[in-house]
């Protein structure tokens, strides 16, 4: 009888960097590298502008003028994060209406621009260039996690365009050179935002659930024969079909990520111990490898902060403010830095007068941009003194826009062939990003 | 093979719904049992003297969702109990006890929500994914049912919810098109009261027995039922089970990763197999632990590559626990009799037929053959 390699409880929760400091198991062949064949006419190269090991801190990264190099990592802050405990007005009316929220306990915001300070978890990001684009949000706000969420995957502010695929699988679309992956997104599995008419994008829940594929032997090569038949197209089959049979497709394709996972990945990097952590040093690893991965996507949860805002969010922001700069210092030793942006999303921002202990949905937030950005306040902030009719922040900038900005601005692609017609697109264009 | 009208079956689901109380004496959850409160329900779902009504135990714990992640073991079972209570009884009351529970209480919190500065929370999800479906009420419902819910404490020691009047808003809403106080019952009746929600809870309830949403007709038809039922659960189950989209509708219903973990193990032969919940994690889902305030999500997530891959991954962790009932032939019919499939798609037997000649050892040949079969269509689809 074959006997497939296994795993246990403790390797795995080890592998997951959450075993209490554990350091990483090795010797069960998960990550082995594999040859992929040879993929290198599409791969993203270093320029070789930060191959060191340490980001020059105070010093703005210049984006690499080759604009097809270019990646994109988003983290989605989902449940809608507290943007005015994000970056914060210096604002009478806010103390107003954050008598309990405003201050963390233990710590005080800090400086950034004009008039604004930032949480203190985000100064680790703050000190290796920041871009805030303010206010994003839409014209039409809904209160609901849901409605908003399928907006902004699939970059339709209004919810009346009817689109039936994601914001980023449609840049994916446009970025598609037949990579064995354009779009990847790490710890959940499947998300809309990927959703792509051409390119192949996919989800990745926890890796090691594909140790199979990389197994050596006849019996193994069986099996993915098998599945490879299984998950071809087949004529008129019905929609649910085409959909399982696609699932099936796309578990071949996760053989592939992991097979181009380095073993060095495995060692400390200096990412936190968390699962965004976690997530993101994988991210760094499989931007760095030879499938051709141009967007990656990593959701963040937590956000929908009704109650024990102070600790809750505090503790997010901390965790944000430490992955995504050990994530930068990882792309720069890697040659990386100059060629890919960070940004954050979320489908909401919350209430700006508080609800006693938390905050509740609220309207427009701010994105926040790092990586090789011009660093500081973008667009207007919302105004305090003029919320809604609903007590909330009325947008400044559309999430179309926001979104226009990182097309034309940082891929090159035009808004109007990854936006809906008519859609808002006057985004910052090129101006956001240090070139 | 010989089948059996689908009439019959469900007859005689109908007729039987299970035993509702068995096992339930096995539980004393502690703050710290969720691992057993957890385990202790995954056995209760796989065990065949339960029926139907261990069927929508399981869907309202997906509708009227609370995570025992936020709420603990304690919370957490006092709710089950009432949801085990009121499976098949009457939504209006299951509604007004879920708006008394003091584990819904503290997932949306409602649980010291004071009428002054009160949470949206409950208020909204109630609105929205409970009762009434977006569209069917305002941004100021939101905030004057947020009011009328407030002045509730849960200790959570104890799972004991106290109702305090002087934290309770009682002056009049405006509330869905009336004036008035409103109590949370108050508020339970409001809603149960609109047309939108019999629709909404129908509607949802099909897409979950069926897999797919009813159209308009057989919509209208449902929640006419249901609202004739004054929203008794039980005619609404058998109105979407014994329409014709039940049957026409065959296998394009994903199968929850529960719901095909049991399949896949009572396939592979292996009925009385215990899940740690770690495991049930990676399958992507938990009793007790749904994702998000809008339960599991119905829909291609099921199919799509992250459960494949799991799937698939599990099947072969247990055979090599040996797991497999070696006395099952292997070719590919008996391998799909195990699986119960009796349609197989032309690609779906041109795939196995096809690793049944790759594989020439016999032994190995099993093996592959439940790998592929339950990783196909036919199987993830129920």
């Amino acid at each position: 009888m074959t006997t497939p390699h296994t795993l246990n409880r403790r390797q795995v929760l080890t592998m997951m960097g959450l075993g209490g400091g554990v350091a990483a198991a090795t010797g069960y062949g998960l990550l082995s590298p594999r040859n992929n064949g040879d993929l290198s006419s599409f791969l993203p190269r270093p320029t070789g502008m930060f191959a060191s090991a340490t980001v020059p801190v105070a010093e703005p990264i210049v984006a690499t003028n080759n604009i097809g190099n270019r990646l994109l990592v988003v983290v989605e802050l989902r449940g809608g994060n507290d943007g005015l405990a994000t970056v914060i007005p210096e604002s009478g009316r806010l103390r107003d209406m954050r008598p309990n929220l405003l201050g963390f306990s233990a710590t005080e915001p800090v400086p950034f621009a004009d008039g604004t300070r930032l949480h203190p978890g985000l100064a680790p990001i703050r000190d290796r260039g920041l871009a805030i684009v303010q206010g994003v949000g839409t014209s039409n706000p809904d209160g609901s996690h849901f409605e908003m969420e399928t907006r902004w995957w699939e970059g339709d502010g209004s919810g009346q365009a009817g689109l039936r695929t994601g914001f980023l699988g449609r840049l994916c679309d446009e970025l598609d050179i037949g990579a064995p992956i354009t779009g990847l997104s790490l710890g959940a599995g499947d998300t809309p935002f990927l959703i792509a008419e051409k390119a192949t994008t996919v989800g990745l829940p926890d890796p090691w659930a594909g140790w199979f594929l990389n197994e050596v032997g006849p019996w193994y090569e069986n099996l993915r024969r098998g599945l490879e038949r299984l998950g071809a197209d087949a004529l008129g089959e019905s929609a649910r079909f085409m959909a399982a049979r696609s699932g099936i497709d796309n578990t071949l394709a996760f053989g592939q990520v992991l097979g181009s996972l380095d073993d060095d990945d495995e060692g400390d990097r200096g990412f936190p111990e968390t699962e965004l952590g976690y997530q993101l040093g994988l991210a760094a690893g499989l931007l760095d490898s030879n499938l051709g991965v141009r967007v990656l996507h990593v959701p963040f949860d937590g956000f929908d902060t009704h109650d024990d805002q102070a600790d809750d969010h505090n503790e997010m922001m901390n965790d944000l403010g430490a992955c995504l700069a050990a994530l930068q210092d990882d792309l720069a030793s890697r040659g990386l830095a100059d060629q890919t942006l960070i940004m954050t999303t979320s489908e909401f921002g919350r209430r700006p007068e508080e609800n006693g202990s938390g905050t509740d949905h609220g309207t427009a937030g701010p994105g926040l941009l790092c990586g090789p950005v011009v660093a500081g306040l973008h667009g207007d902030a919302p105004d305090l003194n003029a919320l809604d009719d609903d007590g909330n922040l009325v947008a400044t900038m559309m999430v179309e826009e926001y979104y226009a900005t990182i097309a034309e601005g940082w891929f090159g692609i035009p808004a109007a062939s990854v936006l809906a017609d008519g859609a808002p697109t006057n985004g910052f264009g090129a101006d956001l990003f240090s070139t | 093979m010989a089948h059996r009208p689908l009439a019959d079956v469900v007859d005689e689901t109908l007729a039987d719904i299970g035993d509702r109380a068995v096992g339930l004496d096995l539980v004393e959850p502690s703050e710290d049992a969720e691992d057993e409160v957890i385990a202790w329900w995954f056995d209760r779902i796989n065990d065949p003297r339960t029926g139907l009504h261990e069927r929508m135990v399981w869907y309202w714990h997906g509708h009227f969702t609370t995570a025992i992640d936020n709420v603990g073991a304690v919370l957490m079972w006092e709710q089950h109990r009432l949801v085990r209570k009121h499976a098949l009884g009457n939504f209006r009351t299951l509604t007004k006890a879920m708006l008394e529970d003091g584990a819904m209480l503290v997932y949306l919190d409602g649980d010291g929500s004071q009428g002054e500065q009160p949470n949206e929370n409950l208020a909204r999800e109630l609105m929205e994914l409970f009762t009434l479906g977006v569209g069917n009420y305002t941004e100021d419902d939101v905030k004057a049912a947020a009011r009328a819910l407030s002045g509730y404490w849960v200790d959570w020691d104890t799972a004991e919810v106290t109702f305090e009047p002087a934290e309770h808003y009682d002056r009049p809403i405006q509330f869905l098109g009336s004036r008035s106080r409103f109590s949370a019952a108050d508020i339970a009746d409001a809603l149960c009261d609109q047309t939108a929600c019999a629709r909404h809870v129908a509607r949802r309830l099909h897409r979950h027995l069926v897999g797919v949403d009813p159209d308009d007709n057989h919509l209208d038809r449902l929640a006419a039922v249901f609202r004739g039922a004054d929203l008794e659960i039980l005619p609404l189950v058998e109105a979407i089970v014994r329409g014709d989209s039940f049957w026409a509708n065959h296998r394009s219903r994903p199968r929850q990763p529960v719901e095909w973990l049991i399949a896949a193990t009572a396939a592979l032969g292996a009925d009385n197999i215990k899940f740690d919940p770690w495991e049930l994690e990676v399958s992507g889902q938990v009793p007790f632990n749904p994702p998000n305030v809008a339960g599991w999500p119905e829909g291609d997530r099921w199919v799509g590559g992250s459960q494949v891959l799991g799937r698939i991954s599990h099947v072969l962790q247990l055979s090599r626990e040996e797991i497999i009932d070696t006395n099952i032939e292997p070719t590919v019919d008996a391998v799909l009799e195990r699986c119960s499939i009796w349609d197989i798609s032309d690609a779906t037997r041109a795939a196995l037929d096809g690793a049944a000649r790759d594989q020439p050892e016999y032994a190995q040949r099993l093996e592959l053959l439940f790998a592929l079969t339950l990783a196909s269509p036919e199987f993830a689809l129920a």
